[in-house]
């Protein structure tokens, strides 16, 4: 993963093949604040540009999926008007087995999808990166206790139990949202315990320490800043993860309620008519894939922007 | 290292009986026996219910049942599927092999084909071969897995002429061509039915492998760069040494470490097969059972699965771990 940056390095340095040049003058120079260098080694990060772009394209389509769908109800069906085939005047992306609009569907679908997404991955940083830092930070029987539940979330096959839980408590996104978070926050705190681990080691802290400072100082002032880059890119990275498992639980019929659109029972529902209208299963994929895509890019790039040392 | 890995041992055994306990009450407290009986007859007796559930021990609280079920499990009795209404140990050992079948075959390509690619893309690095790999890895990494299953069924099972499409539910057919003639499957000589099983893997095969190759591509390459940026790399190939001598035997050797630890770790998956693939295609594998046993509620059975599954997790880890200290002889266990 560490290579996209010197990609970047290798374009913004001179043709010389193969050779590896520092960051350019700009991160070395004083008279850049620590924002503008960010700024601008995420500008020249192309793919993370247009990763950014496509987010924000997505975000705005379901925020004004009403305007841009001019009105249509995505759960308006029209049994005269099933399957009717894409690029048709009025339905841009054709309609469904009951005569949705699949377009407006896709809109309305974006805005469950995204929702998940986001949700799920701000609380699972948030949790990940509380849990995480405390149990770096004081060590002792919580960090063990924290790292023994941690390797049990890591050594439970999460699938058949994410089956099971949505199984029963399926069909409210909010419910989709828990049940995901709590299987999502043991990779994080894992993350977050070994950064904390690593800071700890920095001089800085020790001199913080010795001057008097109270914990609680040191982890705000000086263990928390040091950790946002790194929970940043990990909560970008996992909003991808988060849509596609709530596509995929989706897909096996468990998501959110097939009365609301999202992409993932878009699909599923898709698959029943295969035979009739093969290009249902096209559409709600290629955003679920578009998303996940660019968000990976985008948390690529942020990764590279924010600190190029770090590792995810 | 004896030491270390008994140590090990016991704690990964304490972790197995936790996640035992949290999957049976899981199971336990989301089902209702009754509910499940009438489900199946509505109008039985309400004496019927009592004996019943006396019977199987649901008129006591899940956490005593569970002592229960571990008891039995240590006597090798891991209960009767409420669905099949056999015992559940032979149900999956049935189901290992027809996992086995498709992911061994998955992971043997997966290997083939990235590793060599990766070590290509790392001794080409920036090269545009080398850039097309990277986004063609980040797309992949993208592509979700039954959308992309999708795809292939809707190109190769769906929309092509009939006769030349390639079959995607199940295992097998239920009647093959032999000789001009319809017949059934098991009639069959040996190679009409192995020809009739790769035409069904093909499908599942190519998505899963297509989509695993982008980790371990990404794997083998980082890794190789690694090495390849060392300090006795530069001596090697200051002494003068070919190219290739530098880079097989020099750089990938310490490169493999790495990879092989990431391979081995990759073994329970093996078993626990995609449920997702096996879903979609219909395969008959551990992962589709584990789905099934789980929707219809046979839960002494998903409950087996879990723990099976669990067990090569907790195990695998241990040996990746072990397998780091002969691997690499600078790590060492106390």
């Amino acid at each position: 993963m560490e290579d996209l940056d010197n990609i970047e390095k290798i374009q913004t340095s001179d043709k010389e093949p193969g050779l590896l040049v520092e960051e350019s003058e700009i991160t070395s120079a004083n008279e850049y604040t620590y924002t503008q260098m960010v700024l601008h080694r995420f500008l020249k990060h192309k793919l993370a540009i247009s990763g950014f772009i496509i987010v924000v394209i997505l975000i705005l389509m379901s925020i004004f999926a009403y305007w841009i769908s001019r009105g249509v109800d995505p759960t308006r069906a029209v049994i005269t008007s099933r399957f009717i085939a894409p690029f048709t005047p009025g339905h841009l992306l054709g309609t469904d087995d009951v005569g949705r609009d699949v377009w407006t569907r896709i809109l309305y679908g974006g805005r469950v999808s995204l929702t998940i997404g986001f949700i799920t991955s701000i609380s699972s940083a948030m949790v990940g990166g509380f849990l995480g830092s405390a149990s770096g930070f004081f060590g002792g029987w919580f960090d063990s206790l924290m790292m023994r539940i941690v390797e049990i979330f890591f050594s439970i096959p999460t699938l058949p139990i994410l089956v099971l839980l949505a199984s029963k408590f399926g069909g409210s996104m909010w419910n989709i949202v828990f049940i995901m978070v709590a299987f999502g926050w043991a990779g994080t705190t894992r993350m977050i315990r070994g950064l904390v681990l690593q800071i700890k080691q920095n001089e800085y802290i020790e001199a913080a320490k010795a001057i008097g400072c109270s914990n609680a100082r040191i982890i705000i002032r000086h263990v928390f800043p040091n950790t946002i880059a790194m929970l940043l890119v990990q909560m970008t990275l996992s909003i991808g993860g988060a849509i596609l498992t709530e596509s995929t639980l989706s897909f096996l019929g468990l998501g959110v309620d097939p009365s609301t659109p999202t992409w993932g029972n878009m699909l599923s529902n898709a698959m029943n008519f295969m035979w009739n209208a093969p290009h249902l299963i096209i559409w709600p994929g290629l955003f679920i894939f578009l998303a996940i895509l660019s968000f990976n890019f985008l948390g690529d790039g942020l990764r590279d922007a924010l600190d190029p040392k770090l590792k995810i | 290292m004896w030491q270390y890995i008994v140590k090990q041992l016991f704690q990964r055994f304490f972790i197995l009986i936790i996640i035992s306990f949290i999957a049976f009450m899981f199971l336990n407290t989301m089902s209702d026996p009754v509910e499940i009986l009438k489900s199946i007859n509505p109008n039985i007796h309400q004496r019927e219910i009592d004996i019943y559930l006396r019977n199987q021990g649901f008129n006591r609280p899940p956490v005593i049942r569970y002592f229960y079920w571990a008891k039995n499990v240590l006597r090798g009795d891991f209960g009767k599927s409420r669905a099949y209404k056999t015992d559940v140990f032979p149900l999956l050992m049935r189901r290992i092999p027809n996992t086995l079948y498709m992911s061994l075959v998955i992971w043997c390509i997966i290997i083939l084909v990235a590793i060599p690619l990766g070590i290509f893309s790392a001794t080409h690095q920036y090269s545009i071969f080398d850039y097309t790999l990277t986004f063609l890895a980040f797309t992949g990494n993208a592509l979700p897995t039954f959308w992309f299953g999708l795809l292939m069924i809707l190109w190769f099972g769906v929309l092509p002429p009939k006769g030349y499409r390639l079959p995607f539910t199940g295992m097998y057919s239920d009647t093959v061509t032999y000789n001009g003639q319809i017949i059934p499957y098991d009639l069959a000589p040996w190679f009409v039915k192995l020809g009739d099983r790769i035409k069904h893997m093909i499908l599942p095969v190519f998505t899963v492998s297509l989509l695993g190759l982008t980790g371990l591509l990404r794997y083998t390459r980082s890794a190789m760069l690694e090495v390849i940026r060392q300090d006795y790399i530069r001596t090697a190939r200051a002494k003068g040494l070919k190219e290739k001598t530098v880079i097989y035997y020099h750089a990938l050797r310490n490169a493999m470490i790495p990879i092989a630890t990431i391979l081995i770790q990759s073994i329970p998956g093996l078993f626990a097969g995609a449920l997702i693939v096996e879903q979609l295609y219909g395969w008959p594998g551990i992962g589709k059972m584990v789905f099934d046993a789980v929707m219809t509620k046979d839960y002494p059975l998903a409950m087996m699965d879990i723990m099976f599954l669990s067990f090569l997790t907790v195990i695998f880890t241990l040996i990746t771990d072990i397998s780091y200290a002969f691997l690499d002889p600078r790590i060492s266990y106390r």
